[in-house]
């Protein structure tokens, strides 16, 4: 069993407080992105209280190790690291499923746009470069045979979810 | 009856030319209305230019979204305007469209499956080689489509395709991006649509070059095969639509 001075620090002499300050100005920074419409505050609010959590534990040493002794943690490093390395996990996991929805928006639109672009270019001949169109009613021909049916079209949002 | 071919487009100006004039060249068919959209997956070249030029209708896609968002992007216009079956040819030239008679015949046949498939390597169909390690790619795939999936088939890696309308409405709302052709081929059968494959010829790609190499085919293996089983349970999960399951 360690001694209690081992036990209820995380470093010797001044670490705890300098991690704590390190928390901090990452935490400002995060602020300032915020500020300057960088990043998003809904995006980032779990990483401002994951940098809130380790800096308060660092700064609360005392709080932490009796947390740490009740969940079974033979040192407060381990039960730190654990924390850090979940907390972590599930940031990144929120990031990697906001970065997909993303993606998956992207392609949507991209492909909205596309198809939207082809109306208004077949709609509005005078605005664009000619498609050459010519109608086609069998095969040997590439043109379309008749304009799109807007009663067919589907809503778009249904597809972005 | 119409049919709209879409032809996905990437980097393909010295191919597309050739393969829009064989379309266009093509005789004409008893009740076939036959359009052809281009779509252009964010080209740097004259794609755009040359599809233009021979009077195909154009999807201009603002970024490359890969094989996949293309073919989608085209299957939407499909489902949209009400075409009764869509074709997918690749811009590079593979797929002849001389043979394209051949998927569109199944499809409109007396078991009228909702996704027809070319293959290479069915008995009737000749013209192509492919390279060992593609063929052993295709040879994994086919096992692992067999039990995924339950159904046999010889070439699941080719985008030579009839959507009938069962299928047009299910891909132009989900389709798979990463491996589109494998995996097109397992969600179509876990939303429980006929897939039928039919014997064409294909030839060398025309120009352009192919996206996967040798050295990262293996890799591309590892990927397409986690893909496959993720996308059939995907597919499962979601309401099937009423109809038929039997298989082709």
């Amino acid at each position: 069993m360690p001694s209690s001075e081992v036990y209820w620090r995380l470093s010797d002499g001044v670490g705890n407080w300098v991690f704590a300050a390190v928390c901090g100005v990452i935490a400002l920074v995060l602020m300032r992105l915020i500020l300057r419409e960088r990043i998003t505050l809904q995006g980032s609010m779990s990483y401002l209280v994951f940098l809130v959590a380790l800096g308060g534990m660092a700064l609360f040493p005392d709080a932490t190790g009796w947390v740490a002794h009740a969940l079974g943690f033979s040192t407060l490093a381990n039960f730190f690291f654990c924390t850090a390395i979940a907390a972590l996990a599930i940031l990144h996991l929120r990031a990697l499923i906001t970065l997909s929805r993303i993606q998956l928006r992207s392609i949507a639109l991209t492909q909205e746009l596309a198809i939207l672009q082809e109306r208004l270019e077949r709609a509005a001949p005078a605005l664009a470069p000619p498609i050459g169109a010519s109608p086609g009613a069998s095969i040997g021909s590439t043109g379309p045979s008749e304009p799109p049916e807007p009663s067919r079209v589907a809503p778009s949002a249904e597809r972005v979810r | 009856m119409r049919l709209l071919v879409i032809i996905p487009a990437f980097n393909e100006q010295a191919a597309l030319g050739g393969l829009l004039h064989e379309i266009q060249a093509l005789p004409a068919a008893t009740g076939v209305a036959l359009e052809t959209v281009v779509v252009d997956d964010g080209s740097a070249d004259r794609t755009t230019e040359v599809a233009r030029a021979h009077g195909a209708r154009l999807l201009r896609l603002c970024k490359n979204l890969g094989i996949g968002g293309a073919v989608q992007a085209g299957l939407q216009l499909a489902h949209r305007e009400g075409f009764d079956f869509a074709a997918q040819v690749d811009g590079d030239g593979q797929h002849p469209p001389s043979e394209l008679h051949r998927l569109v015949d199944a499809a409109r046949g007396p078991a009228a499956p909702d996704l027809v498939v070319g293959t290479r390597y069915r008995d009737g169909a000749s013209g192509f080689r492919s390279t060992a390690m593609r063929r052993l790619g295709s040879a994994w795939l086919r096992m692992l489509l067999r039990v995924v999936t339950g159904q046999a088939l010889t070439d699941p890696t080719s985008g030579f395709r009839v959507y009938g309308a069962r299928a047009l409405r299910l891909f132009a709302d989900t389709y798979p991006y990463d491996f589109p052709e494998p995996e097109s081929l397992a969600v179509a059968r876990a939303a429980g649509l006929t897939v039928a494959e039919v014997p064409v010829a294909m030839r060398e790609r025309q120009g352009g070059q192919s996206s996967i190499s040798a050295a990262t085919s293996v890799y591309y293996m590892l990927k397409v095969t986690v893909a496959v089983v993720l996308a059939y349970l995907r597919a499962r999960r979601r309401p099937r639509d009423e109809g038929r399951d039997a298989v082709v």
